[in-house]
């Protein structure tokens, strides 16, 4: 069906960039963001290797174009998809992990016409990259091509190749799209005021960003402490020891200061279909707390059996560690919850995540289905830590009503809070996080009375 | 210095460095000496990022300069600081001159003359250079490693992007130091947080994962040189079957090596349920996982020892493409 596109001959710089524009807009439609300097890094990377060698064209374009490991698996199916091997059949679809490339060259599986760009006539008279580059009446024009395709169209189409071409043909030129604008703010508060419950996958880019956007504030306050406390006194002997190697002029005062630990935290998070959105977004806000290096959490979920998700999160991101647990791949979510086993296996085996003194917190709806509370297990955490939060998603008029026993375990945590909202969240976080440094003993250092 | 121009170039004196090299890193080191590019390296801990760098300085017959991020590290360690000792010293051997200078003359007018010197006094002499400014102003391209940058906070990141950028720094009283020849920059990675975007967009990105067998057993010979092929094959096959296991700590490349050498110096030609049980410290750290380790072995011992077992694709790597012709 695609007409054969050999690349026998030495191939030309500017189709060479014709492909690599394209395989660029390729990338962008199915979601990753591929910057302008980044394309431009890819054209020049092409244009070093011979690429005819498909492996070095796929590093020389992987490299330049994809920054994350998750982003992998896209760009090699749709390498795969566009760059086929010349030996193979069209649009084989399989047998492609023979790579019989030691012939050299593919074909572009696409009839040639998709790879000339919109500007009829133009596209190939000119070099990409000096359009890219130097020639100052195209310049404007392909990057502003380049920047409205990156912020416009955010639709992923995760389709075949062939009806992936096809719709790229049909779309209207990315000059005459104006970027979508979203009203940030509007979207923030919306988002924040939402329930939980109110999430679904479709949405999870927008609750990212109320994320970012909170995690932001609590950076600052964060920040903020550091800074009160850094501004201490004159430490006089650290001072005088110091300037010993100026012939005792000071020309580096040391101030007393009251290093601020980062705080570390252990929580224990329900992930029954109950309270599936709360403790969604609760993993998610720890996730994105750890990135910022705001807090060091180990972090379990349970609903009968408990399992640590910490390394499992670093290693394979947030995103699929959260689909997966809700899936059922760590812990059997169908079980019926039972807080008061998962206690018992968080005293018998992981103990020692108490080390340093953390906050724990809980987050579930304490419906322990009349199983054995064991909240004795709740006394020992908190006897090791430095405070125990109880976080309750559900309203409070509804604690202990059926299999809910919030009054038993309240009284054996320092705090019990209720959170419904992000922005519930945040504050419980917020002021557990404030309560962890007041704690952490602002200890004046020894040397000085 | 060396220059390399072509890939297989790379790969051979990577090799010579003792350092296997797939197609994928030598395309990429080429990419970055040819575009001028950071190369930003990420993968689990003990696949060879740290030693692509050293090996790389070493194959191109360079200096390697070297800044471990941490917690916490900021412009004087990274970049430079002055030697306020040296200062203060200079100043003190100059008191009698400047006695005799400045003696009569009212204060205002010794101010405004020894304004005039001010430069001498923070000028390079007393500059101390730190990596990335040692780096930069080498004479010729050198390799600047920052290792785990993960580590660092990401202000220190952000930090960074002007060197990355443009290669040059900017020290206040000085102006701004460009350098000649942009050293071959080497960012490390192990995950253990999130890098921003503005940082990944100015690197090439390149991902090494735990080696393939191939790959794993060359190295083994290559860095381990006392260990027989036979002896090679069984750890590479036990190590690879190891990793699909849920351990604490998954076992790298170097814990392969530093296990490679450990039963080749004890004079064991085979892997034993006795070496499975003492020598494994070398490969596991974490008692948790020793159980692991244990019942991995009874399992491969009863199966397949080969290294190609499980192992389905066609590897054909192609090593002999050679694409001259037409030049």
């Amino acid at each position: 069906m695609s007409p054969e596109f050999p690349i026998d001959d030495e191939p030309s710089t500017e189709l060479t960039g014709e492909m690599v524009v394209f395989f660029v807009r390729l990338l962008r439609r199915e979601g990753l963001s591929v910057s302008p300097s980044e394309a431009i890094d890819a054209l020049r990377a092409a244009n070093e290797v011979d690429i005819r060698d498909r492996e070095a064209f796929r590093t020389a374009l992987r490299t330049a174009l994809v920054k994350r490991e998750a982003d992998h698996p896209v760009f090699e199916m749709l390498f795969e998809a566009v760059f086929v091997p010349k030996s193979l059949e069209p649009a084989g679809g399989h047998g492609h992990d023979h790579d019989h490339d030691s012939e050299g060259g593919y074909r572009l599986e696409n009839p040639e016409e998709h790879i000339v760009p919109t500007h009829e006539g133009e596209g190939h008279s000119h070099d990409p990259i000096r359009m890219l580059y130097h020639d100052d009446e195209d310049l404007g024009d392909a990057f502003e091509r380049m920047t409205a395709e990156a912020t416009g169209e955010a639709e992923s189409v995760p389709v075949e190749t062939e009806g992936m071409i096809a719709d790229f043909e049909s779309e209207p030129s990315f000059t005459e799209q104006p970027a979508p604008s979203v009203n940030m703010d509007r979207k923030v508060v919306e988002w924040k005021e939402r329930q939980f419950e109110a999430f679904d996958a479709a949405e999870k880019a927008e609750m990212e960003m109320v994320i970012a956007h909170l995690v932001r504030r609590l950076k600052q306050q964060v920040r903020k402490r550091q800074n009160d406390v850094d501004s201490g006194q004159l430490n006089v002997s650290k001072t005088l020891r110091k300037s010993a190697k100026t012939g005792f002029v000071p020309f580096d005062p040391v101030f007393r200061t009251n290093e601020i630990e980062k705080p570390r935290g252990v929580v224990l998070c329900d992930v029954s279909y109950s309270v599936t959105h709360a403790s969604r977004l609760m993993l998610h806000f720890l996730h994105a707390l750890g990135n910022h290096s705001l807090i060091k959490s180990r972090d379990f979920v349970f609903v009968k059996e408990l399992a640590e998700v910490t390394d499992l999160a670093r290693r394979q991101g947030i995103e699929e560690t959260i689909e997966g647990v809700f899936q059922g791949e760590v812990v059997d979510v169908d079980d019926d919850s039972d807080f008061g086993h998962a206690f018992k296996q968080f005293y018998e085996n992981h103990m020692e995540t108490l080390r340093h003194k953390p906050t724990v917190i809980v987050l579930g709806d304490a419906r322990n289905n009349f199983n054995d509370s064991e909240a004795w297990v709740l006394d020992e955490i908190r006897d090791r830590s430095q405070q125990l939060v109880w976080i309750n998603p559900e309203e409070r008029s509804l604690w202990n009503r059926g299999p809910s026993i919030m009054d038993e375990y309240g009284q054996h945590c320092d705090f019990v809070e209720q959170a419904a909202t992000p922005t519930e969240l945040r504050d419980v976080l917020e002021s557990a996080l404030g309560r962890h440094a007041d704690a952490a003993a602002p200890t004046e250092d020894s040397s000085t009375p | 210095m060396r220059q390399f121009d072509t890939d297989d170039d790379i790969i051979t004196a990577l090799a010579g460095q003792n350092y296997v090299a797939s197609r994928e890193i030598a395309t990429t080191v080429r990419m970055a000496t040819v575009l001028e590019k950071p190369i930003l390296l990420e993968g689990p801990a003990g696949v060879g990022k740290t030693s692509l760098a050293i090996s790389l300085a070493a194959a191109m017959e360079t200096d390697l300069h070297r800044l471990q991020c941490y917690e916490g590290i900021d412009e004087t360690t990274a970049l430079y600081e002055w030697e306020y000792g040296k200062q203060m010293l200079y100043t003190q051997l100059l008191t009698d001159q400047l006695t005799d200078r400045f003696g009569d003359m009212s204060i205002s007018d010794a101010v405004d003359e020894l304004s005039t010197e001010e430069s001498a006094f923070f000028s390079e002499n007393f500059l101390l250079g730190r990596p990335i400014l040692r780096a930069l102003q080498s004479a010729e391209p050198a390799v600047l490693l920052i290792d785990e940058i993960d580590r660092a906070n990401d202000e220190f990141e952000a930090f960074l992007l002007e060197t990355l950028d443009d290669y040059q720094v900017t020290i206040p009283e000085l102006g701004t130091v460009s350098a000649e020849h942009p050293p071959i920059t080497i960012i490390t990675s192990n995950n253990t947080r999130m890098l921003s975007d503005a940082l990944r967009r100015r690197c090439l990105y390149c991902y090494i994962d735990y080696p393939d067998p191939e790959r794993e057993l060359d190295v083994v010979l290559t860095q381990a040189p006392e260990t027989s092929q036979a002896l090679g094959e069984e750890i590479v096959s036990f190590v690879q079957g190891l990793r699909s296991h849920d351990l604490r700590k998954t076992p790298g490349l170097s814990e392969t090596v530093d296990w490679a050498r450990t039963l080749a110096s004890l004079g064991y030609d085979q892997i034993t349920r006795e070496v499975a049980e003492n020598t494994t410290g070398a490969l596991i750290k974490h008692h948790a996982d020793h159980g692991a380790v244990l019942a991995h072995y009874d399992e491969w011992e009863s199966g397949d020892r080969s290294i190609h077992s499980g192992n389905d694709h066609d590897h054909d790597h192609g090593q002999s493409h050679d694409h001259d012709h037409s030049h």
